[in-house]
């Protein structure tokens, strides 16, 4: 094993649950406000079934090859050559992942927070962070989660205490307006943002104490994180309305800017920035980890930690090449981002489960 | 030229801190990988900062899946 560090399943669900939510608490309820209007918290709820399912997904491929990884699952089931292109393909996904979470978080500080400042000075200082903690490796990655969880927890119910007086519920209404196909619409985000991107974490899943509890830990994880989102974008739509939440760019920024109680109370949107650094940052851990360690895997290092360097030089520029303006980005991210995810997660990990299970019986008789 | 500057001295800096370690490990292919990597990714870096035109990933990506995205919406609409 190249990292000897080892988290606990508890760790795991908490990694999950912050995998999950991700970059998605401040942009989803946009992107799916857009097309399923006051009926993007229906999607949410669809979604948390689909996502269930591919939870299962993972916990099944997880298991064929319980000391594997995605990527020495990759190579043993599908042959050296091919094995290594799709290899390449998913490190190269996991770079371009980083990229552009990267250069979604300076597009939010560049317009929102630090309008002044150069948006390459936020994306180097954030990727700097990243690779510390990569660096030091997953159990420190797993114990400093665990130190964030209850701030994590206690900034959220705050949030949400101060919202409930902002609720006009004439905002959800009608409800299935234009029937089931705009839901569905919105379906398809609501389940690959949060579910089917966090498919990396079959890079972590050879770490596990106990691996019996794998199942559990990843249904927790992502139980509660699609829960919090659905909640998120339920108060979105309760507190801004459909056509507000759609037309904002950050609409998880702009919700909490409603907060007001009693004069004391104010601009507390920082928070909500807050929450969204913290899921964010162990977001790009997760494809910055997985990226080094792949590598590492595939060309067969001794070390991954010298790969965080030049990782972080590639993933910078990669931000900085992949789009010119932030629009572009999200016109992406509506349209094709979703499809890529689901090659990768839901199709490659199918293919490799055939094979993985055919395999396995033929070894069996 | 300043920016250039800039990021050449900090790559350097850092290289003479971390390639002794990996010679110091006999570590030859990945003293390798490591050179190249860095050489890639500040190669990248430069030219982009001074505004030379590198072909974007994303839009390969827009080519292979737009057809697919039109198709799923063509459904649901």
């Amino acid at each position: 094993m190249l990292d000897n560090g080892q988290i606990s399943s508890r760790q795991l669900s908490i990694l999950f649950l912050i995998f999950t939510m991700g970059d998605s608490v401040l942009i989803l309820p946009t992107i799916v406000a857009g097309e399923a209007k006051q009926d993007a918290w229906i999607s949410g709820i669809l979604s948390l079934f689909f996502g269930a399912a591919i939870v299962f997904l993972y916990h099944r491929v997880g298991r064929m090859y319980p000391e594997h990884t995605l990527i020495e699952n990759i190579l043993t089931l599908l042959g050296k050559w091919i094995g290594s292109i799709v290899a390449l393909l998913v490190i190269f996904y996991g770079m371009i992942s980083i990229g552009a979470l990267l250069r979604e978080i300076g597009d939010f500080m560049t317009s929102q927070i630090m309008v002044e400042t150069p948006i390459t000075a936020i994306m180097i200082l954030m990727i700097v962070v990243v690779g510390y903690a990569v660096r030091m490796g997953l159990e420190s990655i797993a114990r400093s989660v665990e130190i964030f969880f209850p701030w994590l927890v206690l900034l959220f119910t705050f949030l949400l205490a101060l919202l409930v007086p902002q609720i006009d519920p004439e905002h959800v209404k009608p409800v299935f307006e234009g029937g089931i196909k705009p839901i569905l619409r919105g379906a398809i985000p609501f389940t690959s943002y949060p579910f089917i991107e966090t498919f990396m974490i079959l890079m972590y899943l050879p770490f596990v104490k106990n691996k019996h509890e794998i199942q559990r830990s990843l249904f927790i994880g992502a139980g509660l994180g699609g829960l919090v989102l659905v909640v998120f974008t339920l108060l979105s739509i309760l507190v801004l309305g459909s056509e507000m939440t759609s037309n904002q760019t950050y609409s998880g920024y702009k919700l909490a800017t409603k907060i007001t109680a009693g004069d004391i109370i104010e601009r507390v949107e920082a928070l909500l920035a807050g929450i969204w650094f913290i899921t964010i940052f162990f977001k790009m851990i997760l494809y910055f980890y997985a990226s080094c360690l792949g590598t590492t895997q595939l060309f067969k290092f001794k070390d991954y930690k010298f790969l965080v360097v030049p990782m972080s030089i590639i993933t910078l520029s990669l931000s900085l090449i992949i789009t010119d303006n932030s629009l572009y980005l999200g016109t992406v991210f509506v349209e094709q981002w979703p499809y890529y995810d689901f090659t990768f997660g839901i199709v490659l990990l199918l293919i490799l489960l055939i094979i993985g299970t055919r395999k396995l019986k033929k070894q069996k008789t | 030229m300043l920016k250039f500057f800039y990021i050449v001295s900090c790559l350097l800096i850092i290289s003479l801190i971390e390639i002794p370690q990996l010679k110091k490990k006999e570590f030859k292919r990945e003293r390798m990988f490591y050179i190249g990597f860095v050489l890639l990714g500040s190669g990248l870096l430069t030219a982009n900062l001074m505004g030379v035109a590198i072909p974007n990933p994303l839009k390969a990506m827009e080519y292979i899946y737009t057809p697919i995205s039109e198709v799923v919406y063509g459904f649901l609409t």
